[in-house]
């Protein structure tokens, strides 16, 4: 068995190529995150592979946090390698299924992050504090580059953080929520807006819970309102009605 | 008043309409501010309606010389009025945009003075953000009725999305609840639009002009025209002016509403639900309106979705090989997808499809069952039976609204 440390698509890239050319095959190999006993590919020619769909897939799923995400990949690359050119086309098949699910959760988590960062001014600066499922900062943080190009900016998140200052993306290590400001004062003009766009006649908290996952309500300013929007809906509504029958 | 006050009367205002859509525009702008749109729309928050906010929504004022019965706005409604500055309007938009908590502006407004004094107002607004400030983000702007054309073609070099809302099914209803408002005078917006579109398709030294095309909205519930009439009304704008969208929205009991309206009690959210599914049948799955809802039945059934209705009304059609029928076939059957049917598609060309991969595609594969031959399975005597309909409506269908 060999043992293999990988940080990273581009280092896992590397490696599997190496393993393809020494014919390794998955149950005999050993993917870790942080292994105390180091690793023993020991470097040489790597076979060239070249799939644009793995291709598409494998990186997103590669910041995928499941444990098995490594093993998975060398998996699915050996079996389009050995035989089954078409394993990603068998939509059901486990391992695809498997991968593209994934695929799917990173891609969605990197949607998220693009949706619910909320920048706080400070001074010149618009500081985030974010919690991604995935890790997802480094194949998200270009898009805030580019659409945020003309801002200082900084994403602070537990495992990673991303800094923009109008000439270079870096990246630093993970921080922690109080790292970040702890308001802002557009945010309640923000909240104004929230409360009031809101149509108390077409109450429906279930869609709202399926579209915007829980674990980033307690970043989200105007989810403060949402029990009392919720609370008020059924009154608003009532009264609308009386105030119509008697007029 | 106060810049907060203004923006809870005017986003208050603004609600009615469904769209918040910021998809669609795929363009690089030029320009040293903020934004960007790179093709798909982002939802930054969800009320408690269930509904997305991707945009700043707002009317620039909410003083209207209209008289439409439906709408809160109108002039003999007693809400509170006001009017944002185009400054205002400006500043609101960059410092949301730039917390992240928006793609853009989605900006309408009551009509003031003239159709063009209107008009040319929320041009302005546009042109401010994009010229004197590079904002790059989605702009939405509604095109007023009744506006000259050449105001209603320069908003386009501005906005991604124009919109003018058909407000209602038939020429009649507007006659009864609208009447300011007029057909030809709605659908002329479309076509200065459309014709300005076509006029840049396929050049390549175009500018970019409107790039998420237009959108329409209708309201429905409060006149009694039934469906058919608005599915005719959305297909015959969709094949006339290219339209992206049609939204459906819910007749709503507004505040102070007009005494000639029926005292109506909730928005029929199902009847729109079921909108919103036979349009997704005309744009995706090759249906003609006359299949989805014939003379003989002009009414969307409630209580099963439009193409269970279909299917059991035209059980010959059936049963779907799933191994050999075409895509247009495959798209007929009640419970699948366009995403089920892009995987079988895909998985039978290198293996026979049986009942355990429709499983595993996640499809609603008890709807479907009955309509297909998979390579071990039949539906058999199933489709004959009177009681098919009971295992299309399945219980607790959730009313998810494909906004």
């Amino acid at each position: 068995v060999i043992r293999v440390q990988v940080d990273g698509w581009e280092e896992w890239r590397k490696a599997a190529g190496r393993l393809l050319q020494l014919e390794q095959s998955p149950d005999q190999v050993l993917w870790a995150e942080n292994s105390l006993f180091g690793e023993d590919l020991s470097p040489g020619a790597e076979q060239e592979w070249n799939d644009a769909e793995f291709e598409r897939l494998g990186s997103a799923a590669a910041c995928h946090r499941s444990e098995e995400r490594w093993d998975l990949l060398y998996r699915v690359l050996w079996r389009l390698r050995n035989h089954e050119e078409t394993l990603l086309e068998r939509v059901t098949d486990p391992d695809t299924m498997l991968l593209v699910r994934m695929a799917r959760e990173v891609e969605r988590d990197c949607h998220d992050m693009k949706a619910y960062v909320r920048f706080r001014k400070a001074g010149e600066w618009y500081v985030a504090w974010h919690r991604p499922a995935h890790r997802v900062v480094r194949r998200t943080a270009p898009f805030f580059m580019r659409r945020f190009r003309s801002m200082n900016w900084s994403i602070l998140t537990p495992d990673t953080s991303a800094y923009w200052d109008g000439q270079e993306l870096r990246y630093g290590p993970g921080m922690p929520r109080s790292a970040a400001p702890a308001g802002d004062e557009l945010e309640s003009l923000w909240k104004t807006y929230y409360a009031n766009i809101f149509n108390p006649a077409r109450v429906n908290p279930r869609a709202m819970q399926r579209d915007m996952p829980k674990r980033h309500w307690n970043t989200l300013p105007e989810m403060e309102l949402l029990d009392d929007l919720l609370r008020g809906a059924e009154k608003r509504v009532q009264e609308m009605e009386s105030a119509n029958k008697e007029g | 008043l106060h810049l907060a006050e203004k923006l809870a009367i005017l986003s208050d205002a603004a609600k009615y309409d469904a769209s918040c859509a910021s998809s669609g525009s795929n363009v690089r702008r030029a320009g040293k501010g903020v934004g960007s749109t790179e093709g798909m729309g982002i939802c930054h928050s969800y009320t408690p309606d269930g509904r997305c906010v991707s945009l700043l929504k707002i009317l620039l004022t909410n003083y209207c010389i209209f008289d439409c019965k439906y709408c809160i706005n109108r002039i003999s409604s007693n809400v509170r009025r006001a009017r944002f500055s185009v400054a205002e309007v400006v500043s609101l938009t960059l410092e949301f945009y730039k917390r992240n908590y928006i793609e853009g502006l989605f900006l309408s407004s009551g009509i003031i003075r003239d159709s063009d004094y209107t008009m040319e107002q929320l041009v302005e607004i546009a042109r401010t953000l994009r010229v004197e400030h590079g904002f790059k983000g989605y702009i939405h702007l509604k095109t007023i009725p009744g506006a000259q054309d050449e105001l209603v073609q320069k908003a386009g070099l501005f906005a991604d999305r124009l919109s003018v809302n058909i407000e209602l099914p038939t020429d009649e209803d507007l006659r009864e609840l609208a009447p300011e408002k007029n057909r030809p005078q709605l659908e002329r917006n479309m076509a200065t639009v459309e014709n300005k579109l076509a006029e840049f398709r396929g050049e390549k030294k175009a500018p970019i002009y409107a790039p998420a095309g237009q959108s329409t909205q209708m309201i429905v519930g409060a006149t009694p025209s039934p469906d058919r009439e608005v599915l005719r009304t959305a297909d015959l704008l969709y094949r006339s002016y290219r339209l992206r969208r049609v939204y459906y929205s819910a007749f709503s009991p507004i505040q102070d509403a007009h005494p000639g309206l029926a005292v109506r009690a909730r928005p029929p959210l199902l009847r729109e639900h079921r909108l919103y599914q036979a349009d997704w049948m005309l744009r995706f799955y090759g249906f003609r309106v006359d299949e989805i809802v014939p003379l003989a039945r002009p009414e969307l059934a409630l209580d099963m979705d439009p193409k269970s209705a279909w299917a059991l009304q035209n059980r010959e059609f059936f049963p779907v090989n799933i191994n050999k029928a075409g895509k247009e076939a495959l798209l007929r059957v009640p419970g699948f997808g366009t995403r089920t049917v892009q995987k079988i598609l895909r998985l039978r060309r290198v293996q026979a499809v049986r009942l355990d991969d429709l499983k595993k595609m996640r499809c609603a594969l008890e709807r479907a069952k009955a309509f297909v031959v998979t390579a071990d399975h039949t539906p058999g005597r199933l489709l004959e039976r009177a009681d098919l309909a009971r295992y299309l409506a399945p219980a607790g269908e959730q009313l998810e609204l494909a906004l």
